[in-house]
């Protein structure tokens, strides 16, 4: 079980050589504005860094990028939000043949070194690619973006759509296929891609913090982007066959429901039972033994969005959805809208940002009491309690609006501020943050400053 | 004293009615192979934001810049896309540390540009107006 530590009782010696290798990836990216020719070299080495402080007051509800960031955002200053550095490189073996290596470390996940891109790229003409390792996951419009704040335009990708879903798979181990053609006014990029994913969730509701692991296999997708001069429109739909959760809490969950499953068969097979009662019995320890695993699911995910740069106008949308296939997770929707104007070098920008969770409720009608052993009943109702809370716990409905500005005060360095109040629809619906207990104060106010360069 | 007002006139005649001082200085060009006599402002967009990657019989588009900091190139950006060069600095890095794309080779020199596109198929840059290239057919003009 993973034991959750306070930011200040963190070992001194873990974080210093993390936070200066990323004050030295800043420090580099303003020292050179000027890169190599990319195309020319055989070898490229480039990078990206965001120092980001956050600001926010609420002690129950804490800002996460994903339910992969160990430690959020806390009460107060924190850096662990947004603080980011990837260093990347990009080796050209042949004419049409490239490796591609790209390793990031966040503050939120203490420094850990995560390899994010690792593949092979072929080119097969002037039209098609195809790469086999690890790239970013494309699920949607700005997933694979999420951590180069240099990149996009706030200081990052609306949390109560990317929070949740689109950042917790953050790569794909299998292969994919790059589709580019042109028609008269507008290029087209077809990208097909496969593999499967794997990495770690924590359950904020758990003390001490559970650290679970999940696997999204059989992972197939197709995004289809249209570029016209001005206008990007893209679409993607991502499915996976197989996604489970594990972790040593739900392990004993699952141990609790067979318990009770074998607990009910054992007094559906006393002979003075009537047959009917018996029957009744069974199913329902088949019911219950069903609810085992209930994070379980067969993942589809949605996007259709654009990105616009009309005159000084920038705007920016996206409607996503979601469907877990999981009974507890269930289905939702979600959407965002951004728009900026670009004075100079500043761009402000205000933005809206809605998931809201559709279906979702599991049917734990099986866990009601037998009436037959008090001792069973205890352990029904103990289970009862445990999915009613798992299922509150479950429901990232959130609601965001964002006002900011960037700045690109250098041709290679972009500082945004920006402030978010970030919502839920009721106290006791956590959303896209790390809530320990519920109810909540369901209103954070955050406020953002970073700097973010790319070198 | 009507010397200064006529001198200032002009000054601000010449930002006010920059038609009346129209003159080309950026020239597109491509490689003399390329199948295209004309080009618009968006379709230059397209293919040095590497969105167009082929021409229309099929031959590789090799976009070529020059190097950031050139005021050719800044206003070739800002005229062209529409975009500041922090702008395309966020486009190129999306792309690169992605995996989807790298920007346009680049070389140092208008003359470079100009050997280039002249020497390789498929190729087009951006020169100013006083590069006189029989080599080069020009495809756009960008007047100031």
């Amino acid at each position: 079980m993973h034991e959750h530590q306070d930011e200040f009782e963190r070992p001194v010696g873990r974080w210093w050589p993390a936070v200066a290798g990323l004050l030295a990836a800043v420090s580099m990216g303003l020292a050179q504005a000027q890169s190599p020719d990319p195309v020319s070299s055989p070898l490229r080495l480039s990078g990206f860094a965001t120092l980001g402080l956050t600001h926010h007051s609420n002690e129950t509800a804490e800002p996460i990028i994903s339910f992969q960031q160990e430690s959020p955002a806390r009460k107060g200053w924190s850096g662990r939000l947004d603080t980011v550095a990837g260093l990347q490189a990009d080796l050209r073996l042949l004419e049409s043949t490239s490796a591609t290596l790209q390793g990031v470390v966040r503050a939120g996940e203490d420094f850990e070194p995560r390899l994010r891109m690792a593949y092979l790229r072929q080119q097969f003409g002037a039209d098609a690619a195809v790469r086999v390792g690890r790239f970013r996951s494309p699920f949607y419009l700005d997933s694979d973006v999420s951590e180069i704040g240099y990149a996009y335009l706030m200081a990052r990708p609306p949390m109560p759509i990317y929070g949740f879903l689109a950042n917790l798979v953050p790569h794909v181990d299998g292969a994919d296929i790059q589709w580019r053609r042109s028609f008269g006014s507008f290029g087209v990029l077809v990208q097909g891609y496969g593999g499967r994913s794997s990495s770690d969730f924590y359950f904020f509701n758990t003390t001490p913090v559970d650290k679970a692991e999940f696997k999204f296999s059989d992972i197939y997708g197709l995004a289809l982007t249209v570029g016209f001069a001005n206008v990007t429109v893209r679409g993607s739909h991502t499915r996976g066959d197989q996604f489970t959760l594990r972790s040593p809490l739900l392990d004993q969950f699952n141990g609790g429901l067979s318990q009770v499953a074998g607990g009910l068969r054992a007094v559906a097979s006393a002979p003075l039972l009537p047959a009917p009662v018996a029957a009744g019995l069974t199913a329902k320890a088949a019911a219950i033994d069903s609810y085992r695993n209930p994070y379980d699911g067969q993942p589809s995910y949605t996007s259709l969005g654009f990105d616009a740069n009309i005159d000084r106008w920038r705007l920016i949308g996206e409607w996503v959805a979601f469907d877990s296939r999981s009974p507890l997770v269930g289905r939702s929707r979600g959407g965002q809208l951004t728009a900026g104007y670009t004075w100079g070098n500043v761009t402000p920008f205000v933005s809206v940002a809605r998931n809201s969770r559709r279906s979702g409720t599991l049917d734990t009608g099986a866990l009601s009491p037998t009436g037959l052993d008090p001792q069973l009943d205890g352990a029904i109702a103990q289970l009862n309690a445990a999915f009613v809370a798992a299922a509150l716990f479950a429901d990232r409905s959130a609601s965001s609006v964002s006002v900011g500005l960037r700045w690109d005060v250098r041709e290679n360095a972009a500082i945004k501020l920006q402030f978010d109040q970030v919502r839920t629809p009721s106290p006791m619906v956590p959303g896209v943050m790390a809530v320990r207990r519920l109810p909540i104060d369901n209103r954070v106010n955050l406020f953002s400053a970073s700097l973010n360069v790319i070198f | 004293m009507m010397r200064r007002f006529l001198l200032l006139a002009a000054v601000a005649g010449s930002f006010l009615s920059p038609v009346a001082f129209a003159q080309t200085t950026l020239v597109v060009v491509v490689n003399r192979s390329v199948p295209v006599e004309r080009l618009d402002a968006a379709q230059a967009t397209q293919i040095f934001l590497r969105q167009v990657t082929t021409w229309p019989d099929g031959t590789r588009v090799q976009p070529v810049d020059l190097p950031e900091g050139s005021p050719l190139r800044a206003e070739f950006y800002s005229r062209v896309t529409g975009r500041s060069p922090g702008q395309l600095r966020a486009y190129w890095a999306r792309l690169a540390f992605t995996g989807m794309g790298l920007p346009p080779r680049e070389v140092a020199t208008v003359e470079e540009v100009r050997r280039f596109v002249r020497s390789t198929p498929g190729a087009i840059g951006y020169v100013d107006r006083s590069v006189n290239d029989p080599e080069l057919k020009s495809v756009l003009e960008l007047t100031r």
